[in-house]
């Protein structure tokens, strides 16, 4: 029995020192009242903006560095940022850009015109090893091209040259004209750096590795990131955190909050749990389910993005019986988009009945509209030829949560459920969303149907329905070639009302051919604990956090 | 001894060029491709057929096989396509903070595991060693991410006692010569850092520790059971020994050796439940790591990681093999 | 596996009497064993007549019942509740039976029979054991779980044949080295060495003396393999390599779709949690009883 005891006793102090431990965290968990912790969904790749594509990277951009213009907080409206005003001549093929005047960047250099057409240049000349796709993605996007373009990377330069004028005045000359340019310089990745620091850490120098990974030689890109925004730079450590220190000499309305760390906590259960523990202040892509928890706290809120984003199904025209119109408006007539967007995206969305978002302008009330119907849908697949059920193969990705599907899986079932109501056999197929999920929808060869969607970058319905469908894609096989000549017009046209139009007219011919079905417009949100006031959350996830108190 | 060592050693040999080989056709013969992986979902079949060629990933196998362990002879165990850093040096953070964790694992499993198996054993039959052995059935029945959820849950976010992510606060600085942040803490006499790093092993080192926790006790109890019964731990006590000193010095001492061995056989239990726990706690070792090159197809990680933990496995029973032969020399001699 | 890791410990020494009367006399006296048996007999029937049993189809949705983004708890229509789909849980976790015994046991069945053929063969043909052996080692060097999910990437991602597979493959070593083990016991006793004296091929004393001896270690840790595969199966669909089809009520993948609503009906984490909980406490149960019942060392005590 005595041995009992003292294995009770053993056991006893066991517990009370784990407790003893545990009651101690409380003191940990009073946090500076002067720094902002921000949870992010992933680590950046680099701190420089011009290399990288995903939105932790571009988190920090948004904070150390900042473009010639930028976006009306809260909005995809184009606003002056490091140029106060810019005109327009020779038909849209040369921009002319005042500057903003007594402007530093963190390294004290000037800004002025000379380091505008560095930045310039610099993309311009990016060599072989900034080239792919992978690496200077928005800029390729944007421009279209490099002065000395590596073997098998195609190039058809936008940007012809940049001239100093005065020190406060630079101007761009392009090759063609353009209606998204000026909205594209929104973009973090076409953001003003220090030429004096790139060229000191050695921003432009660095190799594919045998994995065909870029490894800068230089660090620029994680050690020296300089631009002249409200905060700098001070220290990143992987797997840990990255921390930003208020810039005490910005130009403008300087920071709340002295400090910034940002945390890479991929899982999203994690991170609402680091939020509810008060490890972090906030985090960005909360799911649905967890918002009324949220709400329920008395000391969380949560902040809602306005919705600039569409999840859609492709339908690839190139695989039989999919290239009949008749079977792709089965399609449509089952998808059961009213039931899905009611009930998983927790009131927070409204179902799309085109490519693109509706604050945009271009975005046609008269579209063609397919509501839920499955005997309509079987009576379709009937008149076109078709014995019950059509057998088809729907793909879905995993390991992938977007603001406009936090669930793929889960809007994949319902799909799939509503669809075999209505004359449909679905083989479910899955890949994780990347590398091979994305890919495989793109070359065409994935299923019949694939669960897809996409988040605007900048305000330009170019960004939406320009990206989809203005050149011929494998995503969607053959569809109506007049789509395409639509959209090559509406980008050539420099006056927003024709424009506008154009827009219009090329919604309506879409959702009449049918290439996909849209579904859904989303507004993610944001959670924080009550006490952090001032976040704007922005339609395109440009998001200083300069006005940030707490 | 010597030869028995020499031996061991040489049977490595073989063993490392078929992992390897292993890895190396088991990373070739995945689904989906390098070339694809590292372009993401901006990839365009242009731009694949393009990376392809500038890798040498159209290159014969041996070709590939053969610059692959000339890079990694060097040292060079590649570059990880998700975050655009050499392996060695995210292994160089990773594994000792999956060293950290293990070592927690072990230590709780061990300290509660050897008494709950020794008064077990004590107490054969009674209520004790029922609920000691209905604990340990437990302990090897419940998935371990199962645990480390409810665990979570529990103390992390209702009682908010434990921290629920990662290896340190973020508002804590603090140096880490060493990578390992309990001994980092204390090396440069940051207290609370240690503290604080401490805290964050506790939940993940108990979710982690609860099979090896259920095999050390089962263990304990079967040989104290067994070393009871022999003739020198019958004769200490017929001796007129108190029954406390047989206990610590005949019995417990004695039923160690196969305790000992098994805490060394855990090495692989532990690494394949750290991919679990660590991903449920967000925390950043090597399991978590492995897991996340799976899920973004990193093949280079995969590769480096997976090569690097077998020889991990590998080299610790070794190890284990070369003790048990030291302090058993019925094995050494058997020469087997 | 590590369970069997143990078992293989314990039992590599052990006398090959295989009595299989006495093992099961006293294994009735067991009341650990007999309660393993009586939780395995309950999930089997309930798997084998779910059709009968489950109130619902297990794939049918409702959406119309989820609120708030997610699933109502326990009502009087659905016993257990919904899931985040609208669909019944209860009836899901009694088709999940149907899954969780087949990975359990088509995976066991798949390491069992490679890796008794492999064994044998290193055991008592002694050219190539150091072969497959080296072979075993190298597996083994692998952590097991690790090697699962490398084994289900393989084969092009998750599915239900995949994860079967790959849990078996990873069985192999294990078993491979008890079945040579417990051979190797067996070459040199009498009554082998009788057997070879008087002319019977090697093939034929293999198969007709060594094996049946030699087996019973095998089937205790058979037995606890299966523990182990099923909570490895539901590791593996914990991190989404489960079934292609997601509609599939296995419950490793009830598990990982309801972990993200842990905060808000975290009984849908915790049934398809138990479930395995209980169905594995009754394998390892059983397989500690076997154990008991065939281990001579035990035989006086238990």
């Amino acid at each position: 029995m005595r041995k009992i005891l003292k294995a009770g006793v053993a056991l006893g102090a066991l517990s009370l020192l784990v407790a003893a431990v545990a009651s101690g965290s409380a003191e940990g968990q009073a946090q500076a009242k002067d720094t902002l912790v921000f949870a992010t969904e992933g680590e950046p790749t680099f701190l420089d903006p011009a290399i990288v594509s995903d939105g932790p990277s571009l988190r920090v951009a948004d904070q150390i560095t900042e473009g010639l213009v930028t976006v009306k907080p809260g909005t995809t409206k184009i606003v002056p940022d490091l140029a106060t005003s810019w005109t327009g001549s020779n038909g849209g093929k040369r921009w002319t850009f005042k500057l903003r005047g007594g402007v530093k960047f963190h390294d004290g250099t000037p800004f002025n015109a000379q380091a505008v057409c560095a930045n310039f240049n610099r993309w311009y000349n990016f060599p072989a090893a900034f080239q792919p796709d992978s690496v200077a993605y928005y800029y390729y996007t944007v421009f279209g091209g490099y002065r000395k373009p590596a073997q098998g990377i195609t190039s058809d330069p936008l940007f012809s040259s940049c001239q100093v004028v005065n020190a406060s005045t630079a101007r761009i000359n392009l090759r063609k004209p353009s209606a998204s340019f000026i909205a594209a310089l929104s973009l973090p990745s076409l953001s003003m750096q220090s030429p004096t620091a790139l060229k000191k850490y050695k921003a432009n120098a660095g190799t594919l590795s045998a994995d065909g990974v870029l490894r800068p030689s230089g660090t620029y890109a994680t050690e020296h990131p300089t631009g002249t925004g409200p905060y700098k730079f001070k220290s990143w450590k992987i797997g840990d955190k990255l921390v930003l220190e208020r810039n005490d000499s910005y130009w403008g309305k300087k920071a709340k909050l002295k400090q910034v760390i940002l945390r890479a906590i991929p899982d999203n259960a994690a991170r609402l749990q680091a939020l509810q523990s008060g490890e972090i202040d906030g985090y960005n892509l909360v799911e649905p389910q967890d918002i009324s928890t949220i709400k329920r706290n008395s000391s969380l809120k949560i902040i809602d993005r306005p919705a600039f984003n569409v999840g859609y199904v492709t339908i690839n025209s190139a695989k039989a019986p999919m290239n009949k119109l008749l079977v792709r408006q089965a399609v449509a007539h089952g998808l059961d988009r009213e039931a899905v967007v009611k009930s998983f995206y927790g009131g927070r969305a409204q179902v799309a009945t085109q490519f693109m978002p509706p604050q945009l302008f271009g975005w046609a009330k008269d579209v063609k509209k397919y509501p839920y119907n499955p005997a309509r849908s079987r009576q379709l697949l009937q008149q076109a030829g078709l014995t019950l059920p059509v057998e088809i193969e729907f793909w879905y990705p995993t390991d992938i949560s977007r603001g406009y599907m936090p669930d793929p899986q889960r809007n994949f079932q319902a799909f799939a459920a509503s669809l075999e109501n209505s004359g449909f056999k679905v083989v479910a197929k899955s890949a994780p969303w990347r590398p091979d999920y994305v890919a495989r929808v793109q070359a065409g060869n994935a299923g019949h149907l694939n669960l897809i969607g996409w988040t605007g970058d900048f305000g330009d319905p170019d960004n939406f329905i320009g990206t989809f469908f203005r050149t011929p894609q494998n995503t969607w096989g053959p569809i109506n070639p007049k789509i395409h000549a639509i959209l090559n017009a509406a980008l050539r046209e420099t006056d927003l009302e024709k424009r506008t139009l154009t827009y219009q007219q090329a919604n309506r011919l879409i959702m009449a051919n049918l290439p996909g079905v849209p579904y859904v417009h989303t507004k993610p949100a944001l959670a924080f604990k009550k006490s952090v006031r001032g976040y704007v959350a922005s339609p395109i996830e440009l998001e200083p956090f300069a006005p940030v108190s707490k | 001894m010597l030869r028995f060592v020499v031996r061991r050693l040489f049977l490595l040999v073989p063993i490392l060029i078929g992992l390897s080989l292993l890895v190396f056709f088991w990373i070739r013969a995945l689904p989906g491709s390098p070339a694809e992986a590292l372009l993401g979902e901006r990839a365009t079949p242009d731009s694949i057929a393009q990376a392809r060629d500038q890798y040498g990933l159209d290159d014969p196998l041996y070709v590939q096989y053969w610059r692959y362990v000339q890079t990694v002879g060097s040292g060079d165990l590649g570059t990880s396509i998700a975050s655009h850093r050499p392996i060695t040096e995210e292994l160089r953070e990773r594994f000792p903070a999956t060293i950290e964790l293990a070592f927690s694992a072990m230590l709780f499993a061990t300290l509660i595991g050897v008494p709950l198996g020794f008064f077990a054993a004590k107490r054969y039959g009674g209520i004790f060693d029922n609920s000691s052995l209905f604990l340990s059935l437990i302990g090897v029945s419940i998935p371990i991410f199962f645990l480390a959820i409810l665990l979570k849950w529990l103390f992390a976010v209702n009682l908010g006692w434990l921290p629920s992510v990662g290896r340190q606060d973020v508002l804590i600085d603090a140096g880490h010569p060493t990578n390992f942040y309990v001994l980092d803490g204390i090396v440069t006499g940051n207290w609370n850092a240690a503290w604080d790093a401490a805290k964050h092993l506790i939940l993940p080192g108990i979710a982690l520790a609860t099979i090896p926790l259920a095999i050390i006790a089962r263990i304990t109890r079967a040989s104290v059971l067994d070393v009871q019964n022999e003739d020198y731990v019958r004769t200490a006590r017929a001796k007129g020994l108190a029954p406390r000193t047989v206990d610590r010095r005949h019995v417990l001492r004695n039923a160690m050796l196969p305790v000992t061995t098994i805490i060394g056989l855990q090495v692989g239990l532990l690494l394949s439940g750290a991919i679990l726990t660590e991903t449920v706690f967000a925390f950043p070792g090597l399991g978590s790591w492995l897991q996340m090159a799976i899920e973004n197809r990193d093949y280079p990680v995969l590769q480096g990681g997976i090569l690097f933990v077998a020889m991990v496995v590998v080299v610790v029973n070794l190890l284990v093999d070369i003790s048990y032969g030291l302090l058993n020399p019925r094995v050494r001699l058997a020469g087997r | 596996m590590s369970v069997a890791e143990i078992t293989e410990i314990a039992l590599e020494q052990a006398p090959p009497t295989g009595l299989w009367r006495d093992a099961f006399r006293r294994m009735r006296r067991n009341p650990g064993a007999i309660f393993g048996l009586f939780v395995i007999g309950f999930f089997a029937f309930v798997a084998i007549f779910a059709p009968l049993i489950a109130p619902f189809d297990p794939r049918h949705q409702d959406l119309s019942l989820i609120v708030d983004g997610c699933c109502p708890g326990p009502s009087r229509d659905h016993l257990l509740g919904v899931d985040d789909l609208g669909r019944d849980e209860l009836s899901r976790l009694i088709y999940g039976a149907r899954y969780s015994l087949l990975i359990g046991v088509v995976a066991v069945t798949v390491g069992l029979t490679l890796g008794m053929f492999l064994g044998a063969t290193a055991g008592y043909f002694r050219r190539l054991d150091g072969l497959i052996m080296r072979l075993m080692d190298i597996m083994l060097a692998i952590p097991g779980f690790l090697m699962a999910i490398g084994i289900v990437a393989l084969f092009g991602g998750g599915g239900l044949l995949q994860v079967m597979l790959a849990i078996g493959i990873v069985n192999v070593p294990i078993f491979a080295r008890l079945m040579r083990g417990s051979i190797l016991g067996q070459r040199e006793t009498d009554y082998v060495l009788a057997a070879r004296a008087i002319g019977v091929p090697g093939r034929q004393i293999l198969g007709s003396h060594i094996m049946p001896n030699a087996i019973s270690p095998v089937i205790v840790a058979g037995t606890l393999a299966l523990a182990t595969s099923i909570i490895d199966a539901a590791g593996l669909g914990f991190l989404g390599l489960g079934p292609q089809d997601p509609a599939t009520p296995e419950w490793g993948t009830m598990l990982t779709g309801t972990v993200r609503y842990l905060q808000t009906q975290p009984l849908l984490a915790i049934f398809p949690g138990l479930a395995i909980v209980i169905v594995v406490m009754g394998f390892n149960l059983l397989g500690d009883g076997l154990r008991e019942a065939l281990d001579p060392k035990l035989r006086g005590r238990a």
